[in-house]
């Protein structure tokens, strides 16, 4: 893989390029231009996770590498989404590096150090312990039991609680994203 | 650019790498140019991830679905996350439920229900622990002191019945003991009467006999025959003499009875009082003067009841005994015991 020179030029005709409402409104903004990029780049990153790769950052940083060389001419040349020129470049780009073996094929990820999966139910204790005491009895009650038991707990929660398993389970997804958020802070991860 | 609605079917096949490249190719392609399209599919994820994270613990993943969840779904690492916190939450609640946890890898060991309901962080702080252990000695001995002091008024209390009951005995003998106190009263009352009475019977009974005696000492007058003289018997006067209490063997001050000058015999009359004979099985009667020296002594007495008195005489001559002041000593012996002082008389022989 060509290792490829990014100027600041370059990188500010990417913003431009990406602008699209400057494109059609005939002026330029090359803040919106960035907000396009961070926007684009997280869907990029998102897509090849869903593919299983485990690079997805590489793969789209260097699908805007390539971009960003050409944005200049792409400005005058290319018609349509810039979003969907970048994901056809980052979908070679992801087939050049896996046959070039720069990323692996996908495969299950590694086992956790046992010591890590210690630290980490010490990290959910502590965040559990400031959960209030309706959230936190709630989100261990939608974990009782196992295989159907637990469907059948989480019906029956669902009834106490006068609401159907649709809506218990949102609730009890916010109160998975308040435990990550959590145990993130107190893991120093982001 | 719009893009067809998607379902968490499709969501589930696509997050698990099953959907063919055209359509996957779609939803991506969606996710670039759709902002809504994005954030639905978004949402979806959120649920399905779960949904699939949950199937997969418990096992609930088909052959094929398992290895694309291995393969492809937990190549993210904030999926792998979810996974391990998933995993967590579920043992968690297995300690709570007081079951087994799952097949789990973690060391996540069986934790009391009841520390579930504790922050454990707090429980890892000393304060707490201190503070909690303080709190306990506290109770406990509070709880002795408590105790304590309820055996011991019990104690007080059972002592207080038991000296109530003593301090008052029952109505029935209080009121018993009275009657018995008042008739006893009665009894000596009346005892102390009939001694009054019997003192001044006795005194009038020897002013008669100390009159007769003393009317047969004088000369037969003219009028009377004369008789031709017996043989002269000396006159036997009767005295009586009264118990002394308390007295010692001197007896002045003390008005005794007396025997007129040239009494030859005299019957002594001992007054027994209180004195029982029944108690005593022999008598002496001894007769002292003045200086103490006796004078006469003697066993042979008789007793005697005279109406409710008892009485013990004694003759005695006294020819011999000049004029003077003498004591009686009344000694006796009981059926089993030593001889006995039990009386102290006195009497006078006048002078001629």
């Amino acid at each position: 893989m060509q290792t490829l020179t990014v100027t600041p030029e370059d990188f500010a005709e990417l913003l431009l390029w990406l602008d699209l409402k400057a494109t059609e409104a005939g002026s330029t903004d090359p803040a919106r231009g960035a907000l396009k990029y961070e926007a684009v780049r997280r869907r990029i990153i998102k897509i090849y996770q869903n593919r299983g790769c485990q690079q997805a950052e590489e793969v789209a940083d260097e699908a805007f590498n390539r971009v960003c060389v050409q944005a200049k001419e792409l400005r005058k040349t290319y018609e349509g989404d810039p979003a969907l020129y970048i994901y056809a470049v980052a979908k070679n780009v992801y087939r050049e590096l896996t046959r070039a073996g720069v990323i692996p094929p996908c495969g299950p990820p590694p086992t956790d150090d046992p010591e890590e999966m210690e630290e980490r139910m010490a990290l959910l204790d502590m965040c559990l312990a400031q959960l209030g005491e309706d959230e936190r009895g709630l989100i261990l009650r939608f974990y009782e039991g196992e295989k159907g038991e637990k469907i059948k707990n989480r019906k029956r929660l669902a009834s106490e609680l006068g609401t159907n398993t649709r809506a218990l389970s949102l609730r009890a997804l916010r109160i998975r994203r308040q435990l990550r958020d959590c145990m993130r802070r107190r893991g120093g991860r982001k | 650019m719009e893009q067809a609605a998607v379902s968490e079917k499709v969501v589930r096949s696509y997050l698990l790498g099953e959907l063919p490249e055209e359509e996957r190719e779609r939803i991506e392609q969606g996710m670039l140019t759709d902002e809504a399209f994005f954030e639905t599919l978004l949402a979806l994820e959120d649920v399905v991830e779960d949904e699939l994270i949950d199937d997969y613990l418990n096992g609930l993943l088909a052959s094929r679905e398992k290895d694309g969840f291995e393969q492809v779904f937990l190549t993210s690492h904030e999926r792998r996350e979810k996974l391990e916190l998933a995993r967590g939450l579920s043992a968690r609640a297995a300690s709570a439920a007081g079951h087994h946890p799952a097949a789990s890898p973690h060391r996540t060991g069986a934790r009391a229900w009841w520390r579930t309901l504790l922050p454990s962080d707090r429980l890892r702080t000393p304060a707490f622990g201190l503070s909690l252990a303080a709190a306990l000695l506290l109770l406990v001995v509070g709880c002795g002191w408590l105790l304590s002091r309820v055996q011991r008024l019990g104690t007080e209390l059972d002592a207080l019945r038991a000296q109530q009951q003593q301090s008052q005995p029952p109505g029935e003998d209080l009121r018993e003991q009275l009657e018995r106190q008042r008739a006893r009263n009665e009894e000596l009352a009346a005892n102390l009467s009939r001694a009054e009475e019997r003192r001044a019977e006795l005194e009038r009974v020897v002013d008669s006999l100390n009159a007769r005696a003393a009317q047969s000492l004088k000369p037969p007058d003219d009028s009377t025959p004369a008789r031709r003289p017996d043989r002269a018997r000396p006159p036997v006067l009767s005295l009586i003499l009264p118990l002394l209490r308390g007295r010692s063997s001197d007896v002045e001050g003390v008005k005794a009875p007396t025997l007129p000058a040239g009494t030859g015999r005299a019957q002594l009359i001992l007054a027994l009082d209180a004195i029982k004979p029944k108690d005593y099985g022999s008598y002496w009667v001894s007769v002292e003067n003045s200086d103490g020296v006796e004078v006469w002594k003697t066993n042979r007495v008789n007793v005697g009841t005279k109406g409710t008195e008892n009485h013990l005489t004694v003759t005695l001559s006294a020819a011999a005994l000049p004029a003077g002041e003498y004591s009686v000593k009344l000694t006796a012996r009981p059926p089993r015991g030593e001889s006995e002082l039990i009386g102290l008389y006195s009497f006078r022989i006048a002078a001629r």
